[in-house]
């Protein structure tokens, strides 16, 4: 039985370091030992090109890699590991620095071509569609003097039990900020007329069941 | 803004929220921050993770979830895990929770609805290295 059918469950490590060919030359040789796989771990084998790709679409399914929309930046190595092949980025590698949101990451040019691929693959596939519908509460600070056309309003999702929302997706300045964000939400015309005119008149309204897309949510870096 | 650090990656968040949609965008931020997280909409599955080996820094938690307020299952929780840091979430202020019997000890942080993502993130490193003082008895 393969070694691999033997271990099911496989630290990334592991899996990278049983692709190398010192470590099947030992196997083929009848004398592989624990011993051997960590010899072969710390030797931090190149892992294929296949693997890799594979690698990053298992990631980037199970959400523990995010696809890149952000800004990207090419430069020298400074030695960092890359996280998607775990090798460190050496002098003669080129650098990718990656920003998305509040992340920054840096990988090597092979490894973020790979990524940029595959994540172009899952954001054209029907599953990255994957939709939360959830109350969406917009909320001013009421109080004297408070004009609606113009006051602060938060809005936010979820919370469907508290009545108020749990996560803030933004701040539109008045009515007109406010109106362009519930745009581009996809909130219909009339919705958004029905909710400027409650907020004129009460501190909050809530517009049930807002599809947000996982692309939604990244454009306000959530 | 918010930004993942190194000391984040080894540290994981067992989240508790019924509400499924708010449960995955909060796993997605605290991800995007390097932590390393669990998420359930079940206070009782919650307690069952406790019970499993794995390492759990923080049980961040709904004041008001069906079965089991929070209040117990940090109270639970920290019975099966008594080193565990708890960070209560909820749209109370933190004098409205009292009605939930959630008694915090003098600046221990909370997380008041509805957040940010920084709000989260400066919550969560509070709650992790918080200590509440030597003379505090928990509820």
């Amino acid at each position: 039985m393969p070694v691999s059918a033997r271990l099911s469950v496989l630290p990334a490590a592991l899996e990278t370091a049983i692709e190398s060919p010192r470590f099947r030359e030992y196997l083929a040789s009848g004398y592989g030992t624990c011993t051997d796989i960590a010899s072969a771990m710390k030797e931090e084998p190149k892992v294929s090109i296949a693997a890799l790709r594979q690698m990053i679409r298992t990631r980037l399914a199970a959400g523990s890699l995010f696809p890149i929309d952000g800004t990207v930046l090419a430069g020298k190595a400074t030695g960092k590991r890359c996280p998607l092949c775990r090798r460190p980025i050496l002098d003669g590698d080129i650098e990718q620095e990656v920003v998305v949101g509040p992340t920054t990451v840096f990988a090597h040019w092979d490894c973020y071509s790979i990524w940029q691929q595959e994540a172009d693959a899952v954001a054209r596939t029907p599953q990255h569609s994957v939709k939360t519908l959830t109350p969406l509460h917009i909320v001013r600070e009421d109080g004297d003097g408070i004009n609606p056309p113009t006051a602060e309003y938060v809005v936010s999702f979820g919370g469907a039990k508290d009545g108020v929302g749990t996560v803030v997706l933004a701040k539109p300045q008045g009515f007109d900020a406010l109106v362009v964000l519930l745009r581009g939400l996809s909130i219909a015309h009339a919705e958004i007329g029905t909710a400027c005119q409650v907020l004129t008149e009460q501190a909050h309204h809530e517009i049930s069941d807002v599809t947000l897309t996982p692309a939604v949510l990244r454009r306000f870096r959530l | 803004m918010a930004s993942s650090s190194p000391a984040a990656a080894i540290q994981t968040i067992l989240v508790v929220d019924d509400d499924r949609g708010v449960l995955s965008v909060v796993e997605d931020m605290l991800r995007t921050m390097g932590y390393t997280v669990i998420g359930t909409g079940d206070p009782l599955g919650a307690l069952r993770y406790a019970r499993m080996p794995g390492a759990i820094d923080l049980l961040l938690t709904d004041v008001v979830t069906p079965l089991m307020r929070g209040s117990q299952l940090a109270q639970e929780f920290r019975v099966i895990r008594p080193g565990v840091k708890v960070l209560f979430m909820s749209a109370y202020n933190v004098h409205q929770v009292e009605a939930y019997r959630v008694k915090l000890a003098p600046g221990e942080p909370f997380l008041k609805k509805p957040f940010t993502m920084d709000e989260l993130q400066s919550a969560v490193k509070a709650a992790l290295v918080y200590r509440p003082p030597a003379n505090w008895l928990r509820g």
